[in-house]
Parts: structure tokens; C-alpha cells; sequence
């Protein structure tokens, strides 16, 4: 009996297909032409001619990744799971099959659809306002038992209830261990100081349960990849101020799915060059990487995903998504001197990662959100603010008028509300967001 | 200069025919049928009250939710750019706009020169908006045009909880049959009413001037509970409110047309 | 005989002020607000001021707290209580103090703090959410650190001896609560659930010593009871945030009588006793600390799960029922895991979704209950 394929085989089998292309444009489209509809949107998300290049090397990375956690999880493997707020390079350098809790559940949904996992967890008997980002994880989890975790990690409770809360369903559920990390109120000394407690605490134990030690060879030569993405990262943002826009709108969710799958890869470093090298010579040659722009976006939450041709589409009205809150990392490069050194950069960089920063005062917490949508608003010359609105997002709903009114007040800055699930497209589906972003765009003048 | 503006709401469509920047006439039709028929049908309504043909009209702009569909306009817009240039036209000092149709609440915040600095609209339900008002006449067995009086004379208006179209609906039949007055139950699906629009056009900030356009500004008791709730003194326009977007359109095809 | 003082201690919570509240005003003293379980109440007593529980009664619609939290994501409690800020009832408080308890409380009492006219202080006391060690230390420091502000904004010392007398007054409170919650668990309880909520929201808003007094009468009067046997069934209501009687009046209402609960306006908020010995900052730190955990503490679930046992038997429960208010992730969760364990022992549950106060489904509530009541044979 021919067993079905689970959707991570195949996801990572469409992913597959996308690899073998040439690089252009009409390979992609013509390829998405064969494809259901979510699959066919995925790849128009990155069908911007000048970035084909970066978009197949994002695309085979998803195969990649899929593809090794299968393999190390069919070796026998730890499957760990951990929320996008952690380095998953801790876990690569453990020799682990790292899991992003949120990754598992958006890569599929990007490429496939399913909105029958989406809707495991409530019929589980879980409350409907969990996040989208978790629904199609354990739904999937529900269906296929095979992609249970070994182990759980819990990196910043508090700074969203739904995130942290569904990870302890889960560890109770499936009768995992977790390792909560307690992410302090401050972003000051004293709170980094504790935290490398809370990290080292967490080392210790995941080796304790899981039998596998951190390779700490192996992991400085992840953190070498990773410090050189963090440098592209930079230099990509310095350019991200050329106007212009010389950065495709897909580069920003590439740059967070990277982040939870495969960072700490040469993989990874060779889609941060290629986007560097891509928009670097679209600045010397004073272009854009689309024309007709009329508006630079901050987009105060995440995207919308689950039509990603959405990211195409806002290129061709002339829109850039310049920058997103959750692709928004403060990295600096870590020390690979010593064991220590590593521990505490890994450490003070998860305490610094997008949603674990705005467990503070979001209004008037330093390194909160306000200050720092404030920050890149100035940084990089935005003209108006797009909240994607992820209904299951109570943190942020519930300070949104304070950062908005900041914005507007000390800026002069509109944000356009969206009211949404992020990867479930019933909610509101994407053609009423495309006709809401036009209406937004249609007031800036 | 002739010039017509079209605003193709979702239960509504309106036209209105400027001749050197005067209103000359106007029409407003429930949408049946398809939405390019009704454009054309307004449009010929309107221009024939004016004593116009179409060859007349030098621009015009479309608006609303089926503004792609109006085959013979020069120009579409979106919706806010048109109320705000719509409701300064008619109030100069207009400051916020609160407009409340058939199925949307929209509160926009402009400046002085009538740029749009920040809106809200309802969120993914229709309570609070003209289609809730429909609904509840209906099922009161009440005429639309008067719920506002009937309101008025209620000394003790019901509390209706429900913030969801659906199950406020099935919550009035239940305080129908636990015996409650009429009068309070209208006046408490008002004073709801009111309450959701305080707080979808509060989260703008609410500076003075403040006109309210829509179907729903004709609701003398809605508008006066609103301003109470806002403290602050609505104004209303003095032509139908529910021109205002198709107004604003015409506008803007003035300034097209001169600017041509 | 008990005296009319003691038997009005019932009607304390009807209202946000009431009689005691304004003699203290009028007296010159000072009143602290606090919205949450993990706020050390001594302290603020040792400081000489009144520390009031903030909750969300008389609060009739939330048109103002839905332009800053909103009705599309955030609890009804949540904004019920920054409505009453936003409208003023709350401005007999001199000064406010919340945790970063969950999503909706600590961006509410951003919102409130970002107004103008607020009272002068408005502190954040940050708990952890995990019980290591650390995080005691660490939880310490912060109480520490709200001593001082205290001490500085009033410009006030908080000494030792206040702390210890705190202790005893507050341990006292407890005691006298535990002991109407061992009352409830008699076959013939001579309490219903909402009147012992009235009692407990009587308890944080008013001088303490008095309610002490007031409790102490009123107990000798309820042990005299007959007690209630005419109930359908016992329940334990646990979930959500609660502190409004007349959510736990529409249970008893149609014959479920509440024995027991394990709510933050319950036994979450007193069950557990400050050491009398030692340092008072130490065993008052440690108390709140390690009292019955909020669900906000990860890893603590077996210490909830314990709690909801030994309530549930000791209370011969028949049924419970899990409320969590829309929106509320913590409690919503949890409620799917404590049905689990509930469930596994036999105990039949009532998972049940709501809205707080001015927005609550009643009739709806009413419904479930009533079939839950009928499913469990009683």
C-alpha cells in the first residue's frame, strides 16, 4: 500500500520541483501555471525579474530545510520544536531536527492551502483566538502524529499569551518536555544578565533530556555563516534607504522564513548576497527593483502570507514593503572566541528578537515597539504604515492606537488598519486587502 | 462646465451633476440590477432633471464599492479620498468625517487643505450601520424612516448586549416577547448603535469640526446621541447625506477638467 | 447577634466607592488600585494606604476602551476596567499599580498610563513566569523596587514593623476566608458562591482591619445557618477573571450551587499564608510568588492541576465549569488542559466561552448551564 505523503513531504517535493528550474521569470510563472491556486500564488510572490535569482535560492532553501529535517528525523533524530523568536542554530550545532513552530504551519499553508489543519486545533477544543501561526502546525500535528516534537522551547513567555501558552499545550499534550526561558520586563543589563541564566539553565537541560550535546565546533562555524548574515542584514538595510526602493518586497519575508529555517547556512548567506549584490547594482544604476513607485511601507506587524502573490501585486501598484516588525533584527555579531562568548551572544540576541522585544512597555518601553517602528520610520523614509492586523495578536491590537497615534502625531505618518487572520485567507481574503491597500494608497496624495 | 460624480455603494447609487461648480441635480437608487445599468440609468435620470444630455458632461469620476463599474466615467477613485473632498466641499471647517452607509462605517480624520490623515472603518460585521437599522425595522415590523422619532420618546431605552448584527437581531425578538416596550427597544438599539460608532470613529481622534454623511445622518436621534457620546456638536450637510462620496467625486472631475 | 455593620458587608461591592472608602478619603488617606493576584497588598498597607482591588463593576459599555484596546481582541474585563479609568469613576485612586499579568491587562494599563489625566502614580511591577530560584531573587528585586517607588512618590518611609503588622493583618484575612471556603464544602453549605464573592470583592475595598472585624461577625451569623439544600448539583467554577456576582447568581439561580473555584477573585487570591517569621519583604515576596499560580506561570501547571484536585474532593463536586472571557488565550488553553485532567478523573466539565459584565450573553450562559446541570444527571 503506497502510504499518502504528509504535507511536509510534500511541500518540500513542490519546493523540489521549483530547484531544478533555470533562473527566470518565465520558468517560474510557467510552472505556476500548472499549479492549484496557493501553490501558483506562492511562486508569483517572486516573480520580480530582477530578483529570480534570490527567489529560486529562497525557494530550494525551503526544500532544503524540509528535506533535512525529514532526513535527520528519519536518522532518529531529537525533533525539536521551538517559536520563531529562538536561533535555531543552538539546536543545528546539537545535530537536532530544529522545528519553527510557526515555519511548520506557514510553509505549507504558503504552498498548499489546507485549511482543514487550520481548523484541527479548534475542533481539538482549543479557543479560536490562538494564533494562525500555531492553528496550522498542530493541526497538521492533529493529522500526521508523525512530526510530534521530542522537545519543546518556550523563548520569550509573556510577550505573547496565545504563542506561549499553545507551546505548553503542546508539551502537555503530547507529553514533551519544554524549556520555558523567562524574558524579563527591561531591556537593560541586569535583564540580560538573567536571561544567559535562563539560556545556559536551558542548554544544560535540552542536553540532559535529549541525550544530544551542543557541538561547539560545529557551532562556531554555524555562528561564522550567521554573524556574515547579520552583515548583510546591515548592509542590506543601508541600502533598503536608496529611493528607488532596490530591494524586490519579497526579500523581507525571505529574510524571516531564512531566519526560522535555515539560519547559520551557506545557504542562507548566499540568499543575503545575492540580494546585497542584486540591490547594490540596482543603486549604482539609480533603478528600482519595480517602477512607478509611489509609496515606501513599514509595515508595523508581519506581512499577510497566505497569498503571497500579494507581495508581486504590491510591486506592480508601485507599493514597497520596505520593512516589517517581525523582520526586524537588532543582531549583532556574536563572539565565537569561546564556548561562553557563544552562549551569551545566542542568549542576548534571542532576548532581542521581534515579539520578545515588545514584552516591555510597547509604548513607552525603551527598545519597545513605538520606539522602534519610530526608528525605522525615520531610518528608512517611510511614507505610511500598514498594520496587518492578525486578529489572534491581542499584544499588539491592544496598543495599536498608541503607536499609531505616535506615528501620525510625531510624524505625520497614517497606518492603515487590516483586520486579518495572516495565514488564513477566509478571514479576509486577499483580493479585499488588495482593494484596501489601493483605498489606503489612494489617501496619501 | 458639466461634470458628474457616481458613488456605487453596496446597497445604493448615487449621481450628482455639477455645472460650474453648483449642484444642478442629483439621484440616488437602490442597486437590483447590475451595477453598469444602474450607472447609466442615474446618470440619464439626472441629466434629464437638468435638462442635459451626456455629450454635456465633460469628466467624470466614479466612486464607491462598484465604482470599476461604471463604463462611461473618465476616472475611478477609492471612497475616502472622495467623502473627505465631498464633505470639506460642503463644510470647509470639516475636520473629521464620520459616514455611516448601507454596510460600512468610515471615519476619516483630514487637515485643513483636506488631505486624509488617518480612517477607521467598521470592522468584519455590519451592526451599527444602516443595514443593522434595516434589519431591526424589519423585524419590528417598523418603517426605517421612523425609528429616530419613535426613539425619541423612550424614557428608559433596553439594554441590547449583542455586538454581532446577527444575534442582536434575535436579541430584540427576545426582548419583544419578554414584553418590552417597543419605544425602549428602538431607543436601545440606538443608543448600541451610537456606542459602536463612538468607538470606531473615536480611535481617530476626534477633532472639531465633525460631520456625519451617510444614510444614517439623516437619523436625527443617531446623530444627536453620537455628538452627545463625542461631546461634541455634529454637523450635518444640508443636501441628502448619502451624496457626499458621489459629490466629492464630481468635484475632483471639476479639478481633472479644469486642470486638463 | 450580628450587627447590621456586618451583615451590609454583602452590599460593599455593588458599587466602585462605598461608605468606608469615603470616610478614608475624607480622613486624608490614600488609596492604591492594583489589577492582579501578584501585587504584594502589604506593602501598599504598610505604607499607610488602602490598597482597592481594581475590577470592573457598574460598568455599563465600553465605547471609550474599544478606540484603545479593541472589541475585535480584547477582553471585555480588560476594557470594562480602563472604561471606568477613561470615564473618571476611577479617580478617587492615588495611584495604580499593575503586572505584566497578560497581553490584555499590561496594554491596558499602557493605555490608561498614556492618558492626561491620570493618578500621579502608575507603576508596572514585572513578575516572572517562571518559579526557579531565580526568578525569586529576581521577583524579589522588583518588590523591592516598588517599595522604593512608593517610599519616594509619597515621599513615606515603609518600615519593618508595618510590613510585620501587614503580614498578620493580611494572613488574618485568609484565614477568616479559608474558613467560609471550608463552610462551602459542608453537605448543607451555609453560603451560596456569589454571596462568598461579595464577601471576598468586600474585602479589597475597604480597610482591611474592618473587614477583618465585620468577617469575624458575620461568620459566628453563617455558621448558624440552616445551609442551602436545596441545589441540584455542586459546582467549582474555575477560568477567568470574575468579580461579578451575578455571573455565579445566574449558576445558583437554576440549582448549581458554587462550593468552590480556583479564580483570581478567589481562592487563587488568598488561599496561601505569609510566613510571620523573618525577614516580611522575604515572606511576603515568597507568598505571592509561590501562591496557587496564575496560568500565566509556565511550567506551574501541575501545581494548578494539584490545587483543582484537592478543591474538587474537598468540596464533593459534582460538576465543573471552565469559563474563559473571548480573547483569553491563558485561561482558554488552560481550560482545554484541566478539562483533560478533570475528565480523566471522572469529573464531568463544562467548557463554556463569555463575555464579562455589560457584555455578557446571559441568556446563553443560562442555556449551557442548565443542559450541563441536566447531563450530569442532576
Amino acid at each position: 500500500m503506497v502510504r499518502t505523503p504528509t504535507l511536509w513531504e510534500e511541500t518540500a517535493a513542490l519546493m523540489g520541483g521549483v530547484a531544478a528550474l533555470p533562473e527566470d521569470v518565465s520558468a517560474l510563472e510557467a510552472l505556476a501555471a500548472d499549479l492549484p491556486p496557493d501553490a501558483a500564488s506562492l511562486l508569483k510572490g517572486f516573480t520580480n525579474p530582477h530578483y529570480v535569482k534570490m527567489s529560486i535560492v529562497g525557494l530550494k532553501i525551503f526544500n532544503t530545510a524540509l528535506t533535512s529535517i525529514l532526513e535527520r528525523r528519519a536518522q532518529g533524530k531529537k525533533v525539536a520544536f521551538y517559536c520563531f523568536n529562538f536561533p535555531r542554530e543552538l539546536l543545528d550545532a546539537m545535530d537536532m531536527a530544529p522545528v519553527c513552530t510557526e515555519a511548520a504551519g506557514i510553509i505549507p499553508v504558503l504552498a498548499l492551502g489546507c485549511e482543514q489543519y487550520i481548523d484541527a486545533p479548534i475542533n481539538a477544543g482549543l479557543p479560536d483566538s490562538i494564533c494562525g501561526g500555531h492553528k496550522a502546525s498542530v493541526g497538521m500535528i492533529i493529522e500526521e502524529a508523525e512530526m510530534k516534537p521530542d522537545v519543546i522551547i518556550n523563548a520569550g513567555p509573556g510577550s505573547c499569551d496565545p504563542n506561549a501558552k499553545l507551546h505548553e499545550w503542546m508539551a502537555e499534550t503530547w507529553e514533551v518536555p519544554i524549556f520555558n526561558l523567562d524574558a524579563p520586563y527591561y531591556h537593560d543589563e541586569r535583564s540580560f544578565q538573567y536571561y544567559r541564566r535562563e539560556f545556559r539553565r536551558m542548554v544544560e537541560g535540552l542536553e540532559g533530556v535529549t541525550g544530544q550535546k551542543v557541538d561547539y565546533d560545529r557551532l562556531r562555524e554555524i555562528l561564522e555563516n550567521s554573524n556574515e548574515q547579520v552583515e548583510l542584514y546591515w548592509e542590506i538595510q543601508e541600502l533598503k534607504k536608496a529611493k528607488p526602493y532596490p530591494l524586490s518586497n519579497i526579500y523581507c519575508v525571505l529574510v524571516e522564513l531564512m531566519k526560522y529555517i535555515w539560519s547559520g547556512r551557506p545557504e542562507a548567506v548566499e540568499y543575503f548576497k545575492i540580494a546585497r549584490d542584486t540591490a547594490k547594482d540596482l543603486v549604482a544604476k539609480g533603478e528600482g527593483a519595480f517602477p512607478n513607485q509611489r509609496a515606501r511601507t513599514l509595515w508595523t506587524y508581519s506581512g499577510v502570507y497566505f497569498d503571497m502573490e500579494l507581495f508581486r501585486w504590491l510591486e506592480q501598484v508601485g507599493v514597497a514593503f520596505v520593512q516589517d516588525c517581525f523582520g526586524w533584527y537588532p543582531d549583532k555579531v556574536i563572539d565565537t572566541s569561546s564556548i561562553d562568548t557563544m552562549i551569551e551572544g545566542l542568549a542576548d540576541r534571542t532576548l532581542n528578537q521581534p515579539m520578545t522585544r515588545q514584552h516591555k512597555g510597547a509604548w513607552d518601553g525603551p527598545a519597545g515597539w513605538a520606539e522602534d517602528m519610530m526608528f525605522l520610520s525615520k531610518e528608512l523614509d517611510i511614507d505610511a504604515c500598514i498594520y496587518s492586523g492578525n486578529l489572534a495578536c491581542k499584544q499588539t491590537w491592544g496598543c495599536l492606537r498608541l503607536i499609531t497615534d505616535k506615528l501620525k502625531n510625531e510624524l505625520g505618518i497614517p497606518t492603515l488598519r487590516l483586520e486579518t487572520d495572516i495565514l488564513d485567507k477566509r478571514i479576509t481574503p486577499g483580493s479585499v486587502i488588495k482593494e484596501q491597500i489601493e483605498e489606503f494608497i489612494s489617501t496619501l496624495g | 462646465m458639466i461634470v458628474a460624480g457616481f458613488d456605487l455603494g453596496t446597497l445604493a447609487a448615487k449621481a450628482v451633476i455639477l455645472r460650474d461648480g453648483e449642484i444642478v441635480s442629483s439621484e440616488i437608487r437602490g442597486i437590483k440590477a447590475v451595477p453598469e445599468k444602474v450607472a447609466q440609468d442615474i446618470l440619464d435620470k439626472a441629466l434629464s432633471q437638468a435638462g442635459l444630455s451626456q455629450e454635456d458632461v465633460v469628466y467624470s469620476v466614479s466612486t464607491g464599492w462598484g465604482r470599476k463599474r461604471v463604463p462611461f466615467a473618465n476616472l475611478d477613485m477609492a471612497d475616502m479620498p472622495c467623502l473627505a473632498k465631498g464633505a470639506k466641499w460642503l463644510i470647509p471647517s470639516a475636520r473629521t468625517v464620520i459616514d455611516v452607509g448601507g454596510q460600512s462605517i468610515r471615519a476619516l480624520s483630514i487637515n485643513e487643505a483636506g488631505k486624509v490623515l488617518e480612517y477607521n472603518t467598521n470592522d468584519k460585521c455590519a451592526a451599527a450601520t444602516g443595514r443593522f437599522l434595516e434589519l431591526v425595522a424589519e423585524a419590528l415590523e417598523l418603517k426605517l424612516e421612523e425609528l429616530a422619532s419613535l426613539a425619541a420618546q423612550s424614557k428608559e431605552p433596553a439594554k441590547i448586549s449583542s455586538q454581532c448584527c446577527v444575534f442582536a437581531e434575535s436579541e430584540v425578538v427576545t426582548l419583544v416577547n419578554e414584553g418590552i416596550n417597543l419605544i425602549d427597544i428602538v431607543a436601545g438599539v440606538h443608543d448600541s448603535i451610537v456606542r459602536r460608532l463612538a468607538a470606531t470613529s473615536g480611535t481617530i481622534g476626534i477633532v472639531e469640526d465633525v460631520v456625519m454623511t451617510g444614510g444614517c445622518a439623516k437619523n436625527e436621534r443617531l446623530v444627536g446621541s453620537l455628538g452627545k457620546q463625542l461631546k461634541v456638536d455634529i454637523k450635518t450637510v444640508d443636501v441628502d447625506p448619502q451624496l457626499v462620496g458621489a459629490i466629492g467625486a464630481a468635484v475632483i472631475a471639476q479639478e481633472k477638467a479644469s486642470a486638463a | 447577634m450580628v450587627t447590621k455593620e456586618a451583615e451590609e458587608l454583602t452590599q460593599i461591592c455593588e458599587t466602585l466607592s462605598n461608605p468606608y472608602l469615603e470616610d478614608w478619603k475624607k480622613e486624608g488617606g490614600k488609596i492604591v488600585g492594583y489589577a492582579c493576584t501578584y501585587v504584594p497588598e502589604e506593602i501598599i498597607h504598610a505604607a499607610g494606604m488602602l490598597p482597592y482591588r481594581i475590577r470592573g463593576t457598574g460598568c455599563v459599555g465600553t465605547s471609550l476602551a474599544d478606540t484603545w484596546l479593541t472589541r475585535i481582541a480584547n477582553c471585555s474585563f480588560a476594557r470594562s476596567i480602563l472604561e471606568l479609568a477613561l470615564t473618571g469613576e476611577y479617580d478617587f485612586l492615588d495611584g495604580v499599580v499593575f503586572n505584566n499579568g497578560c497581553d490584555h491587562t499590561r496594554r491596558g494599563f499602557e493605555n490608561w498610563k498614556a492618558q492626561q489625566n491620570t493618578p500621579s502614580f502608575m507603576y508596572m511591577l514585572p513578575v516572572p513566569h517562571v518559579i526557579t530560584d531565580d526568578g525569586l531573587q529576581w521577583y524579589r528585586e522588583e518588590v523591592n523596587s516598588f517599595k522604593d517607588a512608593m517610599e519616594q512618590s509619597f515621599g513615606i518611609e515603609i518600615k519593618d514593623e508595618k510590613l510585620k503588622e501587614a503580614v498578620k493583618v493580611y494572613n488574618e484575612t485568609r484565614s477568616l476566608l479559608k474558613q467560609l471556603y471550608e463552610l462551602r464544602t459542608q453537605k448543607n453549605p451555609p453560603i451560596s458562591g456569589a454571596e462568598t464573592l461579595k464577601i471576598l470583592l468586600a474585602s479589597v475595598s475597604m480597610p482591611r482591619e474592618k473587614f477583618n472585624q465585620l468577617l469575624r461577625e458575620l461568620l459566628i451569623e453563617i455558621r448558624s445557618r440552616e445551609g442551602i439544600s436545596d441545589y441540584r448539583a455542586r459546582l467549582m467554577l474555575v477560568g477567568s477573571i470574575n468579580d461579578d456576582p451575578e455571573l455565579i447568581e445566574l449558576i445558583e439561580d437554576i440549582g448549581g450551587l458554587v462550593v468552590t473555584d480556583s479564580l483570581c477573585f478567589g481562592a487563587r487570591f488568598f488561599w496561601d499564608l505569609d510566613e510571620e517569621t523573618g525577614d516580611p519583604m522575604d515572606s511576603i515576596t515568597a507568598r505571592y510568588y509561590y501562591h496557587i499560580p496564575c496560568p500565566r506561570m509556565y511550567g506551574a501547571l501541575p501545581q494548578r492541576l494539584d490545587f483543582l484536585m484537592s478543591a474538587v474532593k474537598e468540596a464533593a463536586v459534582d460538576g465543573v465549569i471552565l469559563q474563559s472571557i473571548k480573547f483569553c488565550d491563558l485561561h482558554g488553553v488552560e481550560n482545554v488542559l484541566e478539562q483533560k485532567a478533570l475528565e480523566k478523573a471522572g469529573i464531568p466539565t463544562l467548557k463554556i466561552e463569555r463575555e464579562y459584565g455589560p457584555l455578557a450573553d446571559t441568556g446563553r450562559f443560562r442555556t449551557r448551564v442548565q443542559a450541563f446541570l441536566e447531563q450530569i444527571g442532576k
